[in-house]
């Protein structure tokens, strides 16, 4: 009798505790670093995973490059287009295969399109206050609509498949825009570093959820640079001066943090960039440790 | 029977017992603690507790709602770190606007109060100028001969608030309305004399501080010292509409090609890979555009500007456990000789690598050191051995701004049979 009872009392503490007590973790599965292939990787910028073709590309800003891997993460090449590119950082490539690449010393978006051997500027003539239009990152949603980020003028500039200008989505006259992407259902969620808030708008651009501050508690942003938005709904922030990525559900409620300082895999150092593909492969740019650190 | 009786009164003392020992009843009033006694010993305290302004909770002797008088974990003997024991009672609003004075910021309330008593309004250590300039050095207030009225008295109040401010400087009003509570002289604003200074600009309401420093200056007028050259040349629509126009202050331009258009070395560093480009005229953000007192025209010191962005660099740089800082960083506030604030195509907005940004001042460490750069590989990362992979300047806890302890951990971060 006593012996059934202790067993009960057992399995009444232990089963919560298993239940309930579980953190959520991500692990660390690879990293991509400097290798005698590729040479010594410089400062990377953007990272782009193309859920077509099963490939992920990384600009490789200050070696003028984009560096493509296979879906195995194996290196395969290095795309420098007639020598054209210049400085690369965001980057999207649109399902028949287009890259398009921001330059910010050119104050433009680079399209290149490797099938027709053909390299051109994107036109902005027809945007709105263009003359002081200055490119941050780019976002691409399911139908290849392209999402630019113009920081001079802290707003969201779209463009249609044909990269034609459709219309300003949004501006913000409160917080600046850091970092933009698109969710599967067409939303859009925008980071704001300075002011250490996450916004999420619907495609009209009307905003249904904001969130963050900065601080020093663990819910709280030192530096947020960058976000991403997993399959779930998850928002992953990527705080380049905690060297963490902080995830929250939906609705803005903090979950959990995931790494920190240092320089063996699975720790970052200065992170700068994040990107999560569609099967949930989270991809950092781990800037100071010049190399892309993958979780899942 | 009996034995049964005999455990029902153990039962019933037990009880009573512990309900006494419970409500201390069977405590003697004597075993209360009377803090009392802790003049015999603290007899300093004794002329400060007959002083008018003593802190209540002295004057009552109830020290020990401040103090432990056994033990802590904290400097003499209170309870908790004075921050968080000052901000249990005074829980001023002050505390909570958008900029905090950094005293209040670091719990350092004794700093400027007095915890027992002063003879000094509200606790205050001293008066006026002579509690403001212990850190606010005089030298780095009045920057000429001729200081403004209130500045000049030490009445550092009349503007500032001592604790927190939703205001930059933690003034007490919007820095356009702030000089007019004193200077509301209308018809002296709207004389000819006052017109033509400003070059027939309708200025009333705008931020005066733009050109005049409300602590002193050399110049007449309180003008700040360097005057960008369009003020002096009359060259005001160079920038902004002309004075008759429907907006005279309006620019000319959109956004920051109102300066790029004149600094085109400056627009340059915008289009590099990390750059500090922002919206609207991002230019003012580190910089006046009519005069300052900085040099480079900034509109303030470096470690102003800089943290006003960078506030959580601030917060390593001042926590407790930082120990060993790049010198010069906290005093002078000198960012900028490693960083390139307006753009750069290396890491962490550096001039140029790591290397060579280093080795500008450490020369010696130029012809000697342990290897570094392509031949020298990180095993952790495989990124190639910098100076800033053994050191971290903006904070460390070790010695030499090390990353690691040097006699336990730095060198088997990579050297790992050893």
């Amino acid at each position: 009798m006593l012996k059934k009872s202790l067993f009960v009392v057992l399995i009444i503490l232990i089963v919560p505790f298993n239940a309930f007590g579980k953190k959520d973790t991500v692990d660390i599965i690879t990293t991509l670093t400097s290798n005698e292939e590729i040479g010594f990787l410089g400062l990377i910028d953007g990272v782009f995973f193309d859920e077509n073709k099963q490939r992920l590309y990384v600009s490789d800003s200050s070696n003028n490059r984009i560096l493509s891997y296979d879906s195995e993460l194996k290196y395969l090449s290095a795309l420098q287009p007639g020598g054209d590119l210049k400085h690369p950082t965001s980057l999207v490539r649109t399902s028949d295969g287009r890259f398009l690449v921001v330059e910010p010393s050119r104050k433009g978006i680079l399209t290149i399109n490797i099938s027709q051997k053909s390299v051109k500027q994107v036109d902005f003539s027809k945007v709105p206050e263009a003359e002081t239009f200055y490119p941050g990152n780019i976002a691409i949603d399911s139908a290849d609509n392209v999402y630019i980020i113009d920081r001079a003028n802290s707003r969201v500039l779209l463009f249609n498949p044909n990269l034609q200008f459709e219309r300003e989505v949004l501006r913000d006259t409160k917080t600046r825009i850091s970092d933009i992407k698109v969710d599967n259902q067409g939303n859009i969620y925008t980071l704001s570093t300075i002011e250490g808030v996450v916004k999420k708008y619907d495609g009209s651009g009307r905003k249904i959820l904001e969130f963050g501050r900065r601080g020093q508690d663990k819910n709280e942003f030192n530096f947020p640079v960058s976000l991403a938005v997993d399959e779930k709904g998850l928002i992953y922030v990527v705080d380049q001066h905690k060297n963490k990525v902080l995830v929250f559900d939906k609705s803005g409620g903090f979950l959990f943090d995931f790494s920190g300082l240092g320089w063996r895999e699975g720790r970052l150092a200065y992170p700068s960039f994040i990107f999560i593909n569609n099967s949930g492969t989270i991809f950092i740019v781990d800037r100071d440790n010049s190399r892309i650190s993958v979780f899942r | 029977m009996r034995r049964q009786k005999k455990l029902f009164y153990v039962c019933i003392f037990s009880l009573l017992t512990a309900v006494l020992i419970g409500t201390g009843g069977i405590c003697s009033a004597a075993a209360k603690p009377t803090y009392q006694n802790c003049l015999e010993c603290h007899a300093d305290l004794k002329d400060k507790m007959m002083l008018k302004g003593a802190h209540a909770p002295f004057k009552k002797f109830q020290c020990g709602s401040c103090h432990d008088p056994h033990t802590s974990n904290y400097k003499f003997l209170v309870k908790k770190d004075v921050g968080t024991l000052c901000k249990g009672c005074h829980d001023n609003k002050a505390f909570k606007r958008k900029i905090t004075h950094a005293p209040v910021a670091e719990g350092d309330c004794i700093k400027c109060h007095d915890p027992h008593a002063s003879k000094n309004h509200n606790l205050l250590v001293a008066k006026g100028k002579d509690l403001c300039f212990v850190c606010h050095k005089s030298e780095s207030v009045f920057v000429g001969s001729k200081p403004h009225a209130p500045a000049g008295k030490g009445q550092c109040l009349k503007c500032h608030e001592p604790h927190g401010s939703d205001n930059a400087s933690l003034v007490r009003t919007d820095k356009k309305k702030l000089c007019i509570d004193c200077h509301h002289d209308v018809k002296a604003m709207k004389s000819d004399k006052t017109k033509k200074a400003h070059r027939y600009y309708p200025v009333l309401g705008t931020a005066c501080v733009s050109c005049h420093n409300p602590h002193g200056s050399r110049h007449d007028n309180l003008i700040r010292k360097n005057q960008h050259i369009l003020l002096k040349k009359d060259g005001c629509t160079t920038c902004h509409n002309a004075p008759g126009s429907k907006d005279p202050l309006g620019m000319n331009k959109k956004g920051a090609i109102v300066c790029l258009q004149c600094h085109k070395n400056v627009a340059e560093d915008f289009n590099k890979i990390n750059n500090h480009v922002q919206d609207g005229i991002f230019c003012t953000n580190c910089h006046n555009p009519h005069a300052s007192d900085q040099s480079g025209m900034k509109n303030g010191p470096l470690t102003k500007i800089c943290y006003t962005c960078h506030q959580d660099t601030q917060w390593r740089m001042y926590d407790k456990k930082t120990k060993y800082l790049h010198p010069g960083l906290k005093t002078k506030g000198n960012c900028n000789d490693c960083h390139d604030p307006h753009g750069s195509n290396f890491r962490l907005l550096f001039p140029s690598d790591e290397f060579a940004v280093c080795t500008e001042c450490h020369k010696r460490h130029g012809t000697f050191t342990h290897p570094v750069g392509v031949d020298a590989v990180d095993p952790r990362s495989k990124r190639d051995v910098t100076c800033i992979t053994c050191h971290n300047l903006m904070g460390s806890q070790h010695e030499f701004a090390l990353r690691f302890d040097r006699k336990k951990q730095l060198c088997i971060q990579c050297h790992t049979s050893y």
